[in-house]
């Protein structure tokens, strides 16, 4: 094994770990918040890659500016899914609230098939094989661009919990809720709104996938659930910046694993860190939740 | 400026504070005694909006809040500092302090007033960016208090500051309790440690099984047969 084949492995589970990261990102947010796991986190994801396909094949508009575009409409989606779906499940055992987001998932593939179709799509990007040169390694743009802005937005998402007003807010109320509405915070809108943005972050890291990968309705349930959840346990479920650490680690794992194990195997490596850790160290590795 | 009348809460089948009537006067330190579980706690979170109200009504500023959600109430100058503190834990003093006054904008006027938390609590100047969990007992009842001030509140209800504090760290509590009330600040404050507490009080309530049983000034509750014997430890 070479050297070259060891830094493509590398350059390429950082490429994957930086879009993994975004989607957990949103996926923890959520949980931090409210406490629910949401089982429909993938299809949001798919949703984006859709909306980009349409918007690109109908309209002509590039996949990059419909990510904002999907981010903007699956935030109202996502918001008025909490507050008709979620809201009211949230008094009411987390088994019940498990059900409903694996109901919307179903729902979700259900409707994206009777949209869009059983048939894989693709953004047919002119430039979408090109490719960077670096020595012996090639990496297409398009995973560049989707890493480069994945990983923009993330820190950008949490510059904004650190230091703006909604930021403080939404990580009081992951803190304390009961606290967070005695400092006059509205508690009931902050899950609307966190709802809306982890929902709208999984949207919009599709729509930077979309020329990537191929397109179909279970995409992100069959290639990306497993991995976030592996990365939100891995990061301490509710922690940021552990969805960020955690998205690369396991990009990497995926990468090695694949490369050591053949690429039939490539999530063993990341659920057998996700085993062990379970075994080890079952509140993650970040300790706290939204510091 | 508090008035809350015929107040019933309950939680499922179990009631725990029956047809209660307190008034809070602008100015006043009003206090509510009584033993554990007889409905204090109930009784300020209701205020406070965090339990709903079975029956009753909660007037504040003239205005009727029993519906009003509480981050709304906290906008009128209601505030509570509860509890078991409810820091946020992860969160460094200074962020606990400036989400006080999370419903003011003015980003000078919030520094200014986080400058007046250490005055107040001189050793929580040197602790500002640490974390609030790993703060001493003492330590987060000074950062729940001085949190609740962030706001300005129009009135302050205090409940149980000072449970499970070292009995040197009551005494400071208390006279930081006294000092906020006597710099202008209305409050009503739940206690167990009743001695302590009728001292700096003008008045108080003594609650007992979810009803009041006793109402006076501080000194007649403290010349009070009952309450010499229950709660005092002295002679009737």
């Amino acid at each position: 094994m070479t050297a070259e084949i060891l830094v493509q492995a590398m350059v390429l589970g950082l490429l994957q770990g930086g879009i993994y990261a975004l989607v957990a990102a949103g996926l923890t947010l959520i949980y931090g918040v409210m406490k629910v796991v949401n089982f429909a986190h993938a299809e949001f994801l798919t949703l984006g890659m859709y909306l980009a396909f349409s918007a690109y094949t109908l309209l002509g508009v590039s996949p990059y500016l419909a990510a904002v575009f999907a981010l903007g409409l699956v935030f109202v989606l996502g918001a008025a899914v909490q507050r008709t779906l979620i809201r009211p499940a949230l008094r009411h055992p987390q088994i019940n609230q498990l059900l409903i987001t694996i109901g919307l998932s179903t729902m979700l593939i259900g409707a994206m098939q009777i949209i869009w179709g059983p048939r894989n799509y693709v953004v047919p990007l002119p430039w979408g094989r090109a490719t960077l040169g670096l020595g012996d390694l090639r990496v297409t743009y398009t995973r560049l661009i989707a890493f480069g802005v994945a990983v923009a937005i993330a820190a950008g998402f949490w510059v904004f919990l650190k230091r703006a007003r909604g930021g403080l807010a939404i990580r009081a109320a992951a803190q304390s809720p009961d606290a967070a509405r005695l400092m006059g915070i509205n508690v009931e809108r902050v899950n609307l709104v966190t709802f809306g943005l982890g929902t709208g972050l999984a949207a919009l890291a599709g729509a930077l996938i979309a020329p990537v990968f191929f397109i179909n309705p279970t995409f992100g349930i069959d290639y990306f659930l497993l991995p976030a959840f592996v990365i939100v346990v891995l990061g301490t479920m509710g922690n940021f910046v552990g969805a960020m650490v955690g998205g690369l680690v396991i990009g990497l794992a995926e990468s090695f694993g694949g490369l050591l194990l053949g690429a039939a195997l490539r999530q063993f490596a990341s659920l057998a860190v996700f085993v062990l850790i379970l075994l080890w160290l079952p509140r993650g590795v970040f300790g706290g939740r939204m510091t | 400026m508090l008035e809350v009348k015929g107040l019933q809460v309950a939680y499922g089948q179990v009631t725990a504070v029956w047809d209660v009537s307190i008034t809070v006067a602008q100015g006043e330190l009003v206090a509510v005694v009584g033993p554990n579980g007889a409905g204090k706690t109930s009784l300020v979170n209701t205020v406070a909006g965090l339990v709903p109200a079975q029956q009753g009504r909660i007037h504040f500023l003239g205005q009727d809040v029993t519906a009003l959600p509480s981050h709304e109430r906290v906008a009128l100058g209601l505030c509570l500092c509860p509890e078991g503190r409810k820091l946020f834990p992860d969160m460094t003093v200074e962020e606990n302090l400036r989400l006080g006054a999370y419903t003011w904008r003015d980003r000078s006027e919030i520094a200014r007033r986080v400058e007046q938390v250490f005055a107040l609590f001189p050793q929580l100047a040197e602790r500002r960016a640490q974390v609030a969990r790993t703060l001493s007992g003492g330590e987060q009842q000074m950062v729940a208090l001085g949190r609740a001030l962030m706001a300005r509140p129009r009135l302050l209800l205090l409940d149980e500051p000072s449970l499970g504090l070292a009995p040197i760290v009551v005494t400071e509590m208390f006279r930081a309790i006294r000092k906020i009330h006597e710099a202008g600040t209305t409050v009503l404050m739940v206690e167990q440690n009743v001695h302590q507490t009728l001292e700096i009080a003008g008045r108080g309530y003594v609650i007992e099984n979810g009803r009041i049983a006793l109402a006076g000034t501080s000194g007649a509750l403290q010349a009070d047969p009952h309450m010499r014997t229950a709660y005092l430890g002295l002679g009737a």
